[in-house]
Formats: structure tokens, sequence, C-alpha cells
């Protein structure tokens, strides 16, 4: 059964050159049941754009294929700070860059001095992921959040998973990333059987023209 | 027709009080322009000579191109990674305390370079002081990189021949030792023909001074990038065996960096050498490490421990690069389904990170101390 790893093994897996996390800034952002991840500089910030919806389906009935124009790039440097609005969601990711292990599971959550004030986020990263930990912050509170770049929002907690898997023997959208990417909702297999059902069933039937 | 540009200097200044900068010193010196502007428009009288009106047209015009600088250094896209390399190269040259960097993303694929119109022209910068009493600490210089390759370290190698050009114009390394070439006998100049082959059947100074000043910009580069500035060459102009009036052949700019690079006898490395010593008694020298690791392949971000390595980053990507993709395979020790299109993105990813991780974790040492 899988239990939470605790300090000591994340120690160990880090000097073993299995678990890579750069920079780690303080020593002491390996906590005793996770890590404490820092807030990165690169920001994809929600804004309206000009089509009328995100469309997270192949079904272009109400608008394009797309979500990259919903989000605009912003970049800030350590010790600068991102002011998050009401209800405005934003992906950022960390400011470390993280590979785990085949057998990890990497559960990301808010620290809970970020959770009262209004923000969540939730996410996991696969066994054997390369890349900056992304997320995506949501701000519930009335009021704008004034975020450091560098600051520890966010914690992981490891899973051990019963057998090693291969990270890249599929193919994958998001490899070594190091800002934030839109998401590529689009590109899941199971939205073309999807989208032809619903062709298949809308289709006009040539006894309809007149 | 003054009277219509100072009505447009004014919009802009005003416009660019909404500026956001996260450096001070950029703020001072938008506050320093916006009191040259006060000073100029408390100045314009009418009845104006030919003389002084193109004097006052080209202090607003001043004011235009700096303002122009500022907004695009408030991009909140920068490639701040690039930038901070560069700038650690230019320390090596020039005081960089007396310049403010700015960043510019152009359209133009090929438009990396240095926009230093107004950063050596000191003689523009006292005439504003003996006239308005207005001092500019500080000169600006814009680095210009194209928008669509802002994220391609790559080819960013471009940017320390560009470097190159403004350390020139600063020392005036070409203009000396063109001086020195035409001073030399006929037996030592002869030497120097095969890179300047119009120069033996005839006498082109013009064309001469620009080349001179490209092989010095080559040789620059390779101090800090190696030969990768040959592959961009190669690259955008196909090995080309002819020259042009503002640049060599690009088989000649290779042979010279490679010969450099090698430490074997070349005339005009050696012709620059001189230069250099004579003028500000350094030599050009190898800069950077050669990072032999496979962090790359493993698809981790190098961890650079001192500023050749910053350097040495470059040629690392490059090598990646050129090198047989299977290593990805071998050293992640399975086969993981890498395309050239993830790998060029996944090698200019980790030297971001890279460079990024250096910096961060020194400004993060610097802020515990301070």
């Amino acid at each position: 059964m899988s239990s939470i790893v605790t300090a000591a093994k994340i120690h160990k897996l880090i000097e073993d050159g299995e678990l890579y996390i750069k920079p780690l800034l303080d020593k002491d952002q390996v906590t005793e049941v996770g890590v404490d991840f820092r807030l990165g500089g690169n920001f994809l910030v929600s804004v309206q754009g000009r089509d009328p919806l995100i469309n997270a389906s192949l079904n272009d009935e109400f608008g394009k294929r797309t979500s990259k124009h919903f989000f605009q790039e912003t970049r800030r440097q350590l010790g600068e700070t991102f002011i998050l609005h009401p209800s405005q969601t934003v992906l950022a990711t960390s400011l470390e860059y993280v590979r785990l292990p085949d057998d990890y599971l990497l559960v990301l959550c808010m620290r809970s001095s970020y959770s009262r004030l209004g923000l969540t986020m939730s996410t996991i990263a696969q066994p054997g992921y390369c890349g900056c930990l992304s997320i995506e912050l949501t701000n519930y509170n009335n009021n704008p959040i004034n975020l450091s770049i560098g600051s520890r929002i966010f914690q992981g907690l490891f899973y051990q998973a019963d057998t090693k898997t291969r990270y890249f023997e599929k193919q994958r959208k998001y490899v070594c990333n190091v800002r934030p990417e839109p998401s590529a909702v689009t590109n899941d297999p199971d939205l073309v059987i999807l989208n032809n059902l619903w062709n298949t069933s809308n289709k006009p039937d040539s006894t309809d023209t007149p | 027709m003054l009277y219509l540009q100072l009505y447009q200097a004014e919009i802009l200044i005003n416009n660019s009080k909404k500026f956001s900068f996260s450096d001070q010193k950029k703020k001072a010196y938008l506050e320093t322009l916006s009191n040259l502007f006060t000073a100029i428009r408390t100045s314009i009288d009418e009845g104006y000579d030919e003389t002084t009106l193109f004097v006052k047209k080209s202090h607003l015009d001043f004011v235009f191109k700096s303002i122009e600088f500022l907004k695009d250094s408030t991009l909140n896209t920068l490639p701040f990674e690039v930038v901070s390399c560069l700038n650690r190269a230019m320390n090596d040259w020039i005081d960089a305390k007396n310049f403010i960097v700015v960043t510019s993303l152009q359209s133009n694929l090929y438009a990396f370079s240095y926009d230093i119109e107004y950063a050596r022209n000191y003689t523009f910068y006292r005439s504003l002081e003996a006239e308005y009493q207005i001092e500019f600490k500080r000169k600006l210089v814009q680095i210009n990189l194209p928008l669509a390759l802002s994220r391609d370290y790559l080819c960013s190698v471009a940017l320390y021949h560009e470097l190159g050009h403004f350390v020139d114009k600063e020392h005036l390394f070409s203009r000396l030792a063109q001086a020195e070439f035409n001073s030399m006998r006929r037996r030592d100049r002869s030497k120097l023909y095969p890179y300047f082959p119009y120069m033996g059947t005839g006498d082109n100074q013009k064309k001469l001074g620009y080349h001179l000043g490209e092989y010095f910009c080559d040789l620059f580069a390779a101090q800090y990038v190696g030969d990768t500035l040959n592959y961009y060459l190669e690259y955008i102009t196909t090995y080309s065996d002819t020259d042009t009036v503002m640049h060599p052949s690009t088989q000649n700019r290779s042979k010279v960096v490679d010969d450099f690079l090698a430490g074997r006898y070349n005339p005009v490395v050696n012709l620059i050498q001189k230069v250099l010593e004579q003028t500000i008694a350094k030599r050009l020298e190898i800069k950077y490490d050669e990072i032999d690791s496979t962090d790359f392949y493993r698809l981790i971000p190098y961890d650079i421990k001192n500023d050749r390595e910053l350097h040495g980053i470059f040629n690392y990507g490059w090598k990646v690069w050129r090198s047989d993709f299977s290593l990805f395979n071998k050293h992640m020790e399975y086969d993981v389904h890498l395309d050239e299109s993830a790998i060029y993105k996944i090698i200019n990813n980790l030297m971001e990170k890279s460079i990024g991780n250096y910096f961060v974790t020194e400004a993060w040492e610097k802020g515990k101390n301070e």
C-alpha cells in the first residue's frame, strides 16, 4: 500500500539523484512530509478574448478550438510581485524544475497560509515527470492578492507507486516545460471519438432537404 | 512643424507616466527625460533660424527615441536570461554602470542587434547639459531580438557578436586596426590579403573598416560562445565564399574564429590582439568552459557553477542539438519518443532554466546577506 514519503526518504532520493529538484534555495523546503515549492516568475493570465468561449471540445458549433487566446503571458523576476485579482485564474509554474523518480507520484496543494487567503489549486505530477510544476491558481477572495515571486506558496506530497512506469513511453503533451503552457485538452484522443458521435447524430439527413 | 513635434512629444511623455519598471535606474532616467522635455518646451520660442530649429528638433528626436526604448523595456515578456548573460560579458569590457540596457522584441526574424544611436554620442549629451543644465548619468543601450526567436537560445549567440559592435564602438578597436593595417610593411600586409582580397588588388578603405569590425565581433563572440556563431552564420548564409561591403565571406569568418579557438596562427587575430594590447592592455581569450555533461540528455537543466560555465551553456546547447538524438534514449535508458521538434524545444527550455537557476540562486544568496 502507498504511503506518504517523509523527509529522510526525500533527502535520500535527492542525494541519490533519483529525484531532481533545483534550485532548492533552502534545505528546509523539504518538510516532514513533503517539499515546499516556490512561485516561479512566468504566468499565463486569463483575459477576455474575442472568441465567445474556451472550447474544450472538438465541436466547433459554438466557437473555435482554442484556449490560448484567453491567456496572456507575463514574466516577473525573483522578489517582484504579481497581483491576482478576484475570480481570476492564472497558470503559473514552480520556481523549481523537477524530475520525478519513475515510481513516485507528486500531489500538489496550497500551503495553508495561502489557502486562508482564498487561493486554491490542485494538481498532480505523474511518476517520471520532467519540468517546472504547472499550477493553476484562482483567487476566491473578494480582494486582489499580491504574491511574491519566490515565495513558498504550495507543497508537494510524494506517494510511492507499486511499480515503476515510463513517463515518455507514451507521447506526452507537456515535456520539460519551464514556463506555463496553455491547456492542450483538445489533443485528447477521446475527444475525436466524442466529436464523431456528435457529427453522426447531427449530420444533415438528405431527407431533411426540401 | 516644431510645435507639432513638441505636442506629439508631450503626449508621449504623458503616456510614459504609466510605465512600470522593476529597475529604479530606468525610472530615474524617465524622470530626467521628463525634466528635459519641460526644459525644451520652455526654451522654444518663435523666430528661430534654421540651425536652431534643427538643434531643437534633434533634442525632441532624442525624447522620442528614448521613450520608445523605455516603452519596450516595460514589456512583460522580456527574456531576462539572455540579457543577463550579455550583461556579464559587457562587464568584462565596459563600465556597465554608465549604461542602462533595455530590450526590444522586433518582428524581423534576423533582428539581432544593439541600438547604440545615442549611447556613445557624448557630444550630444554634453550639448544637453550646456543648454538645459540637465545631465543623464546613464545612457540607454537597446538590445533588439526577433520576437519569434526570443526563446531561441541557440540563435541568441548572435547577440554576443552584436555586443562586440558596442564594445568596438566604445574602444574604437576596428578603426585602430585599420590604421595599423595601413601602416604595415607591404610584406606583412600581404599575409592579410586572403581575408581582405580586395586590398591586394585595390584599395577599399570603407570595406576594410567594416570587415575589420566584423572580424573583431566574431572573435569577441567566440571568446564566450566558441564556434557556435559559425553554425548560426552558416545557417543564414549557407557558408558563402563571397563577401559584401559590410561583411567578409562566411568561410573567412569561420576560419578566423576556428584559428583563434584552436590557438593557431592567424594574421587577423594577431592584428586585433595587437591593437587590444596597445589600447586597453587586454587580449581576446576564451572566457567560457566546455560543459561535459549528460544532464540535457537526462532532461534536466545543467547546474551552472560560474560565469565561465554560464557562457558555456550556449556551446553545450549547440553540442546537444548537433549530436545524435539517440543519446536521449541511451541516457534515459528507454525509448523516450522525442522527435526533432520536441528536442529543439527541450534544449531551449533547459538552456533557459539552467541560466535562470544560476541567476536565481545568486540573487537569493545576495538577498540573504543584505
